[in-house]
């Protein structure tokens, strides 16, 4: 029998009415993330991520469609599901007056806690190398991010979600909080975070939804991602080759020439790109998997129509 | 848990409740060292005597005016019957933090992300301004009580008590009606500005209700919960049960009302 969805979206749809004028934030979301994985929920600023967040916490209801958290309406049983819930939100407002032991007390208190959520905030705080004893005002914004993160992760939870949650922190800390994703990944846990910045996506998610203007364009692996569409090809002559050769070829969509190489991107089949070069000395052939950000771009430019 | 969210707006609130507390005390405790002796208290009423009744009324004398010739009555029209606009402020405050501020500031989303009912957050902040507010009113009535101790005239200190304790119904309802506001107005400005509307309006129509006789004013001004509040006849005879009743019952009403329209909406979009 299959594992129940982690999160299952049916027709999430989110409009906000300001005066006569309806946005639609987010239409017809049809997602599911499996228990155990970490899925990326990327698009740019505005594309509905935030929307679809709040709408998975109960923070916002549903113009239509529904979430299903666990197998359970995650409007109809918020409070039960929220036991089970990290969040850490994109615009990380806490109480600034409060210290951060302050604000981890609180949280603890609200879920209940017989202290073992305020030691392992304790664990988690030396993890990030993270000094309680301030009030949240006086915190940088990387470090108010490292709190958030405590708050969020202090009670193990089975599913965390995720707002652009490594904005703010530096590259050493990136790398903490990619181990500590794993780590979560290990113990069985969900893991849904949404981001702008694909090179996190890349580095720790199995699986990839792609936003835009509130429509997902796209879920694949992100293995799969990187190996579909087009590669970078480049062609090292023993001397220089004009660009034209290549240009009309099937596949071929950019061409730049340095030196004696041509630089081009592919889709397709390499053979008839060697066959328009035939009869020009080949003195290598490098191939480079296109980043997530140029297949992001792809999504985004000519072929975003198309990649649905 | 339930009774986190109380504790901790207790804990976040009691200095502001014991500076509102301890000031008002100390205005309490002043009020009764500045009563006029018997002499005073006469020349006084004398003087208020030669007033046209629409002006009396407007400083808060009333119709009664042999009664300000009494400590009692010097300290009702004095201090009790000024409390009500001077510490209106304090529960509009708290009660715009209930949701609306939370919401602005943006840790009401970090809050209804844990497993707590909106309509438990709400409720118990409710209930731990509704603490503050005793707190403040205990130590009204302890500034009132240390002045009666000084004085060199003897007072009703069972009238003090329930003439303070007179006040809370009142502040109930100001702070369930600004919860309200927060729980259906989303623009913090407008919320603010109706509510302190809604406090000066009720205060102004029951102000001209009292002053011009026969008029529209005095006709309507049944609809002011100032009309209500009526320190004057507590002191003179006691809690008036009917008046108390109405305003707890309204206070119900307000905040239940909130409690539907909060658990129905977004969350500070």
């Amino acid at each position: 029998m299959a594992a129940i969805p982690v999160i299952q979206t049916d027709n999430l749809t989110k409009v906000y009415k300001t005066g006569k004028e309806a946005v639609v934030a987010l239409k017809d979301l049809n997602l599911s993330v499996q228990p155990g994985e970490i899925f990326g929920f990327l698009g740019p600023n505005g594309a509905g991520k935030t929307t679809t967040i709040r709408l998975l916490l109960d923070l916002i209801r549903p113009t239509r469609g529904r979430a299903n958290i666990f197998g359970q309406d995650a409007n109809l049983n918020s409070v039960v599901l929220h036991q089970r819930i990290g969040f850490l939100p994109g615009e990380l407002s806490l109480w600034k007056h409060l210290t951060g032991k302050q604000v981890v007390n609180y949280v603890a208190s609200v879920r209940g806690d017989d202290g073992r959520m305020v030691k392992h905030a304790n664990e988690l705080a030396e993890q990030l190398d993270l000094d309680f004893s301030k009030k949240v005002r006086a915190y940088s914004s990387g470090n108010r991010r490292k709190l958030g993160l405590v708050v969020s992760m202090m009670h193990k939870p089975d599913l965390l979600i995720l707002d652009e949650p490594t904005g703010g922190l530096d590259p050493l800390l990136q790398q903490t909080f990619n181990q500590m994703m794993r780590e979560a990944r290990a113990t069985g846990r969900t893991v849904f975070l949404s981001s702008h910045v694909l090179g996190e996506v890349q580095a720790i998610c199995d699986r990839v939804g792609i936003l835009r203007n509130g429509e997902l364009k796209a879920v694949e692996r992100v293995d799969d991602l990187t190996h579909t569409n087009f590669q970078w090809v480049t062609l090292h002559f023993r001397e220089a080759v004009a660009p034209e050769v290549v240009a009309q070829v099937p596949g071929v969509t950019e061409v730049t020439a340095e030196n004696h190489s041509l630089k081009v991107r592919l889709s397709g089949d390499f053979d008839p790109l060697l066959r328009a070069v035939e009869g020009h000395y080949i003195a290598s052939i490098q191939t480079k998997e296109p980043t997530l950000e140029e297949i992001f771009l792809a999504f985004y430019g000519n072929h975003g129509e198309q990649a649905s | 848990m339930k009774g986190s969210v109380f504790n901790e707006i207790l804990r976040q609130t009691w200095p502001q409740m014991l500076y509102w507390g301890v000031g008002l005390g100390l205005m309490g405790l002043f009020i009764i060292v500045i009563v006029p002796d018997a002499a005073g208290l006469q020349a006084m009423t004398d003087f208020f005597a030669r007033m046209p009744p629409f002006l009396l009324q407007a400083v808060g004398v009333g119709d009664d005016i042999s009664f300000l010739a009494t400590p009692e009555g010097f300290i009702t029209v004095g201090f009790f019957g000024k409390m009500l606009t001077m510490l209106a402020v304090y529960p509009i405050l708290v009660g715009l933090r209930v949701t609306l501020f939370e919401e602005d500031n943006g840790t009401m989303d970090m809050l209804l992300s844990l497993p707590v009912p909106r309509g438990q957050v709400l409720i118990e902040k409710f209930l731990a301004y509704t603490v503050t507010l005793l707190v403040i009113i205990t130590l009204i009535f302890a500034g009132l009580w240390v002045g009666a101790q000084i004085a060199p005239f003897e007072l009703n200190i069972g009238r003090l008590a329930v003439t303070s304790l007179n006040i809370l119904p009142s502040m109930l309802l100001i702070l369930a009606f600004t919860i309200l506001m927060g729980a259906v107005i989303r623009g913090k400005k407008l919320a603010i500005g109706i509510t302190a509307a809604f406090v000066m309006g009720s205060f102004m129509l029951d102000t001209l209700g009292d002053m011009a006789t026969g008029s529209f004013a005095e006709n309507v001004k049944w609809i002011s919960f100032f009309n209500y509040y009526d320190s004057t006849s507590v002191m003179k005879n006691g809690i008036v049960w009917g008046n108390v009743a109405l305003l707890l019952a309204i206070t119900v009403v307000l905040l239940g009302t909130s409690l539907y329209f909060f658990q129905r909406r977004d969350v500070g979009i």
